[in-house]
């Protein structure tokens, strides 16, 4: 009888990305960490092409100017800041601060507008600098 | 392994649905997790229009409304429908809190009615919390002291002491806060305590009577009971009493950490 009783739905139906900035940015922080480690296999790659000769820093180049490479670069920037910025929250969390639920809402949007702010800003520097110049 | 989906046996179907009688004016439609053990089918979701006009205005007045006039077969606990006996917790639109104190009109659209999350079901709405309440034993809920007493005197409290229990003591064990917990789903039957439990642990290291703070830190020094915890913090966004059991767990780790 135990092991035929079904398990209540949890994931499927608990408002998981609510206005209350408790479970989503916690969600996003998992996803954006496994995003960034893909951005390690890039770095990764480019040191090898790097140390592997002229040609193949060649094809790295031309596969990071590509379109894809572009927006990958860009998805990986706002994996990090996002990932940086919402880790620095949580180890605040951590020390016993910002746990009420006002601060817990507050310190989740500042949180968002800061990754938006340092990724936006970011590749409009880089764009700003040397694409486009 | 942590499983996002259900077992085959949980994926819930669609189910019967209930219209309200011709005439009435305010309908609000009800979506409600059925299961019974009796017959062997998956659980479903049975669609309940309900004049709202003619039921009381809590969502607990609805589901006593469907029990007693629409299908007696709806199973659900509750009991002093004032917000202190944390029998009516469920999922409501999403989020675990008490039937008993939320307002229909709280709530727009089509409410969902599910059972407290990621529990075994025993039947509808009533989920199998004995792991919740091992877990509030394994705690040892109660003052252990030592040092005896003068015959006929209390151990005393300085209202400063006193005053440090407040927001840990209020706990209704309505488990709204383990049951929203997504490490608790993973981790609640691999040990991790739960945000129930660690509040109620620490309402007791916290008090000035009781003398086995120590012994008590020295259970929670773990990686799973304690250390589970991931400050997500649901359980402070869904507690029906306006308790912070985060922030006691936050506390607690510091404790834990100090000590060593």
């Amino acid at each position: 009888m135990e092991n035929k009783r079904p398990i209540s739905p949890h994931l499927q139906i608990y408002n998981i990305f609510s206005k209350d900035m408790t479970s989503g940015p916690s969600f996003l922080n998992r996803i954006t960490g496994i995003i960034s480690a893909f951005g390690l296999v890039y770095l990764t790659a480019w040191l090898v092409c790097l140390a592997m000769g002229e040609m193949y820093y060649e094809y790295f180049i031309w596969f990071i100017t590509s379109w894809f490479g572009y927006l990958s670069l860009i998805g990986f920037t706002f994996a990090f800041y996002y990932h940086l910025i919402n880790g620095l929250r949580f180890l605040i969390f951590d020390l016993g601060y910002w746990l009420s639920r006002k601060e817990m809402f507050l310190s989740g949007v500042w949180m968002i507008i800061l990754t938006l702010v340092a990724s936006v800003g970011t590749w409009a520097f880089i764009f700003s600098q040397y694409i486009l110049a | 392994m942590v499983e996002f989906a259900l077992p085959k046996n949980s994926v819930v179907v669609k189910g019967k649905h209930f219209k309200a009688a011709s005439g009435a004016k305010n309908i609000r439609v009800f979506e409600i997790y059925r299961w019974d053990p009796e017959l062997g089918e998956n659980p479903r979701y049975d669609t309940f229009e309900i004049d709202v006009d003619n039921c009381g205005p809590m969502i607990l007045d609805v589901l006593m409304k469907i029990k007693d006039e629409i299908d007696t077969t709806l199973v659900f606990r509750r009991s002093c429908r004032e917000g202190i006996c944390g029998s009516c917790a469920f999922n409501i639109n999403g989020k675990n809190t008490l039937a008993c104190t939320r307002k229909i009109g709280e709530y727009k659209g089509k409410i969902r009615i599910y059972p407290l999350p990621h529990r075994p079901v025993i039947k509808d709405l009533v989920v199998d919390l004995s792991t919740p309440y091992a877990q509030y034993e394994a705690i040892e809920p109660w003052l252990k002291a030592d040092i005896p007493v003068e015959r006929d005197k209390e151990r005393l409290q300085s209202p400063t002491e006193r005053a440090k229990l407040d927001g840990l003591w209020e706990c209704i064990l309505c488990f709204c806060c383990s049951t929203s917990c997504p490490s608790y789903w993973w981790n609640g039957e691999r040990g991790y305590f739960g945000p129930s439990a660690l509040l109620q642990a620490y309402r007791w290291v916290e008090d000035s009577r009781d003398e086995y703070m120590g012994e008590r830190l020295a259970e929670l020094d773990d990686h799973s009971r304690l250390f589970s915890c991931h400050t997500i913090m649901n359980c402070m966004d869904v507690c029906p009493k306006n308790l912070n059991p985060g922030k006691a767990i936050a506390e607690l780790k510091k404790l834990v950490v100090a000590r060593n």
